[in-house]
């Protein structure tokens, strides 16, 4: 019995072992497209780079999706790890790395991935709500610090008016949207004035009781600034964080109640969000995936959707006058993001 | 382009609950009817909510035909049906069964709420599975108001002071009503809000009146649901309910008839609904509905728009391209296309024809969105957050509890038809489907409801009256609710069916009766026309309950109907309902009782 028993233990698992490769070899690219993942915040230029570039399997994803599958890839799917090419803002793919280095895992990624373009990070306004801050408890520019230390207060006890309810900040998931996770980075520098801050400092309770208050004001969104523009007149947020590239051209193109209602903060020092395109040490990997880095398309596409590109046009809503700063002025130690998002995590529970 | 499940679009519309997904009739059959054949194209199947159907069926025949409708070198064709929300988040939660039935599978939902989304990713997840509904982009949106004829608004203050839910708990609380305003001859304050567990303008209304409660704008909490004050104002602003229903045309539909008798004030004071709503009433196309030659005629009294001070929601039509194992990645990419094509500056200046806000930031909120339509394009100031999920559970079930309690009269024909055939596949009779469906709708009653039964049939008793018979006295469904579905499993078919003589009869021993803090209703269902010889006074009925509905001192007892069978006669019915300002109920299809009886006893 025990005999028979073993057979028919064993047919399963072959069975089992054959749908699964099965499984594995349908996921794998069989047409012989390079395979690109985009970030969510990408979507529109690749959408058009899908349509321009033949030969390119194009998904559109949040990173933090990408990143926990491929966090999670055994070292035996390394020689293909079902993309080619990953463009999305960094250092989501270091991010990647360190957290399988923890696990003892090989890396997925090549070192130094190429940096495509490049977006300020912002913050959204309401004008009027901007003007009430800048008198009263910015007392001059508003920037993060101050906007986490108002958050949740009743804008009629800061000078504004009681219609406006409470003030409410937002930005996207930090542990799945790689706007999210900068713009949080964003604001952590400017409340440890700068981007040399350790992790041991984002778990120190005056940090943590500062992040607290200003999430607690608004719930994160799939998209805070959309919602704030379509949901005009009324304030779903009254301030948003964004990068330039995601705001600047809708904003140029919206309607003008809602055009003149918004505003655009440049935060000093200016902070960036940098689309790197990290290739992946596939055995496989498509050639025309490091074609795709080294050409011009892909840059033309982003600077076409409002990110900065050396040498192209800067898209209707991209100011012109902004300097860049030669790094991104965040921190670039990529754990020090993940701390990030463990703090946030603690906050938001 | 694929765009796989997105886990990351969640964070504020989270779900609502298993309860607020209830099925919905919304007096009327799903259209999945009639659906043209793609011929070779992609067929991009969307199942909407109602209100933008015409919308939505009149942008896909253009894209249809456009250049646009094409994925490498595919044609597209979106074909367009009609699903409530509530009925729209069942289907997808459970797999969208039975096509044949419910319509096609769907590659594109698109609910009144993002929320719906929420709830079915909840469900799914409570069942351990996927999320299938990713966040889609709104595609339009209309806030939730508080509608009031303009001169009741006009008492309170409006345009110039802001109105809210706490004014209307203290209009609800105040003896005097509307006399405490000068105008007593409006009677008490009577509000119009459906049941959360079935409409979403009803469910943001909930919400609302939570967060106003609560003095909040967000984060609503459990702990906030449970504070006495808390709860008193949300019995309070309950009190002053007409009735509830499952859909809001039903009280704009009895407005709309009482304004043309000029007894418009004395219906109702207020009814929480979508702003676009307004616009449609305020044309005289209540329901938003025109039918073919039907001419649509300005009410006399319009209705305005109140945002409620403390704060509103949006219904924001998303277009939600689901991430479910029937759609495939060509046809994500053909959705995604129809997507981008309706959200074109062009197709979103049409939303505004429909009474909608453009989703679309670029196209400004233009006529009719405007003050010469009841509403102000410059309000609402506050937007309200969506309660996390175990919150919106607790809010729906306080809900049942201090929703204000019924006294209804349960009216059963039991007359020689009612053991015709009404489901061939079984084999049961009307009589046999419509008992379980009564049995089953017991259970929605809330248990300070008090409920009894009545049966009729010409000469079913041996003594007078005659043609009915009480059956169950009134008491508590809590006590009652046993010997209830016991004499209702009892009912064995008999004679004729006197309906005028029953209508009347119920009618008057409910007013008798009548319980001013409760719904006073009775719930007639009948499968055929009236056979009473000794009664045939149709218009004698109507003119009699009209007479007893109208007016500020009237102690208005509903009349809800349900035409059951081919046979029943629903232009009549249709005529007590109206008389009695209440809706009749469509189950001519028999298989259909049990939902039609569930969205009856919606209104209580």
């Amino acid at each position: 019995m025990k005999t028979v028993g073993a057979i028919v233990a064993a047919v399963v698992m072959v069975v089992a072992a054959v749908l699964i490769r099965a499984d594995i070899d349908d996921a794998r690219n069989t047409d012989g497209n390079a395979r690109l993942v985009c970030a969510t915040e990408l979507e529109e230029a690749c959408s058009q780079l899908d349509d321009a570039v033949g030969g390119l399997d194009v998904t559109v994803e949040a990173a933090g999706e990408t990143a926990e599958r491929l966090v999670a890839l055994p070292d035996s799917e390394v020689d293909d790890p079902g993309i080619d090419g990953w463009l999305v803002p960094g250092p989501w793919p270091q991010i990647v790395d360190i957290l399988r280095g923890q696990q003892q895992l090989q890396p997925v990624f090549e070192e130094s991935p190429t940096t495509l373009a490049r977006s300020p990070l912002v913050i959204v306004m309401r004008k009027d709500r901007g003007r009430v801050l800048e008198q009263g408890p910015c007392a001059g520019a508003v920037a993060w610090p101050c906007l986490g230390d108002v958050a949740g207060d009743e804008w009629d006890e800061l000078g504004g008016e009681a219609s406006w309810g409470s003030v409410k900040v937002a930005h996207t998931d930090p542990t799945t949207s790689a706007t999210g996770l900068l713009v949080l980075a964003q604001a952590a520098s400017e409340f440890f004035g700068g981007p040399g801050y350790s992790r041991a400092e984002l778990q120190t309770d005056e940090f943590l009781a500062w992040l607290e208050r200003l999430e607690d004001s608004g719930a994160p969104a799939a998209s805070p600034f959309e919602e704030m523009l379509s949901k005009f007149p009324t304030a779903v947020y009254d301030a948003a964080g964004a990068s330039e590239a995601e705001a600047g051209p809708v904003l140029a193109e919206a309607a003008p109640d809602r055009r003149d209602a918004f505003t655009l903060l440049y935060p000093e020092p200016v902070t960036t969000a940098d689309v790197v395109l990290a290739l992946t040490t596939s055995d496989d990997r498509d050639e025309d995936i490091a074609d795709l880095a080294a050409g011009g398309r892909a840059r033309q596409e982003l600077a076409e959707t409002g990110w900065r590109v050396d040498g192209q046009d800067l898209a209707e809503g991209v100011r012109k006058r902004i300097q860049l700063p030669a790094g991104t002025g965040l921190p670039t130690d990529a754990g020090v993001f993940i701390a990030l998002q463990d703090s946030w995590r603690q906050v938001t529970g | 382009m694929t765009r796989p499940r997105s886990f990351a679009a969640l964070s504020l519309l989270l779900t609502l609950t298993a309860g607020a997904c209830s099925v919905s009739v919304e007096n009327g059959d799903d259209a999945s009817d009639g659906l043209e054949d793609p011929g070779d194209c992609i067929a991009v199947d969307m199942a909407v909510s109602p209100e933008k159907l015409d919308l939505l069926t009149d942008l896909a025949n253009t894209f249809n035909d456009s250049d646009e409708a094409e994925v490498d070198g595919d044609c597209i064709f979106v074909r367009v049906q009609r699903k409530s929300s509530g009925e729209g988040a069942n289907l997808v939660a459970d797999d969208w069964p039975d096509p044949d039935v419910n319509g096609p599978k769907p590659v594109i939902w698109s609910p009144a709420s993002s929320a719906w989304g929420a709830v079915v990713n909840q469900r799914k997840a409570d069942a351990g599975e996927d999320p299938v509904a990713p966040a889609g982009k709104p595609f339009m949106l209309t806030p939730l108001v508080i509608a009031m004829p303009e001169p009741m608004a006009t008492a309170l203050g409006y345009p110039d002071t802001p109105v809210g839910f706490a004014d209307i708990l203290r209009l609800a609380n105040d003896p005097a009503g509307w006399g405490a305003f000068g105008h007593p001859e409006w009677g008490p304050f009577r509000l119009g809000k459906t049941n959360p567990n079935f409409s979403t303008s009803a469910l943001h209304a909930t919400v609302a009146q939570y967060y106003a409660a609560a003095g909040k704008t967000t984060d609503l909490t459990l702990e906030d649901l449970n504070r006495p004050e808390v709860l008193d104002f949300a019995r309070g602003v309950e009190s002053a309910v007409v009735h509830y229903g499952d859909i809001t045309n039903t009280f704009l539909n009895n407005l709309y008839r009482a304004d043309a008798r000029g007894t418009a004030l004395t219906y109702v004071s207020a009814v929480a609904i979508e702003e676009k709503s307004i616009i449609d009433y305020n044309r005289g196309n209540p329901d938003g509905i025109l039918d073919p030659g039907e001419k649509p005629k300005k009410p006399r009294t319009p209705l305005v728009a109140v945002y409620p001070k403390e704060g509103t929601l949006f219904s924001d039509n998303p277009f939600i391209i689901l991430d479910s194992n029937w759609v495939s990645a060509k046809e994500k990419e053909a959705a995604a296309k129809f997507d981008a094509f309706v959200r074109e500056p062009e197709n979103q200046k049409r939303v505004l024809e429909f009474g909608f806000r453009p989703g679309n930031p670029s196209v400004a909120i233009d006529d009719p969105i405007h003050k010469s339509n009841g509403l102000d394009p410059s309000q609402p100031q506050t937007t309200l957050e969506v309660p996390e999920p175990e919150v919106l559970v607790g809010l729906i079930e306080k809900w049942g509890e201090t929703r204000k309690a019924a006294r209804v009269m349960l009216v059963i024909d039991v007359s020689g038809s009612m053991g015709d055939p009404g489901d061939e596949s079984t084999g049961e009779t009307k009589l046999d489907l419509a008992k379980r469906a009564a049995i089953n709708a017991l259970d929605q009653f809330k248990p300070e409801d008090e409920v009894g039964l009545r049966i009729f049939s010409t000469e079913i008793s041996g003594s007078e009256p005659t043609d009915y018979v009480d059956v169950v006295d009134f008491g508590p469904i809590s006590s009652n609710r046993e010997i209830l579905a016991s004499r209702i499993r009892d009912l064995v078919p008999t004679q004729g069916t006197p309906l005028y003589t029953v209508t009347e009869a119920s009618y008057r021993d409910m007013e008798a009766d009548f319980d001013p803090a409760r719904i006073n209703a009775v719930v007639i269902l009948s499968d055929g026309r009236n056979e009473d010889d000794r009664n045939r006074d149709l218009d004698g009925l109507i003119q009699f309950l009209r007479g007893q509905n109208e007016g500020q001192s009237s102690q208005p007892v509903r009349v809800f109907p349900i035409a059951f069978g081919g046979d029943a006669d629903l232009g009549t019915l249709q005529r007590i309902a109206e008389a009695t300002n209440a809706a009749a109920y469509d189950a001519v299809d028999p298989t259909t009782i049990e939902k039609v009886f569930i969205a009856v006893v919606s209104n209580f």
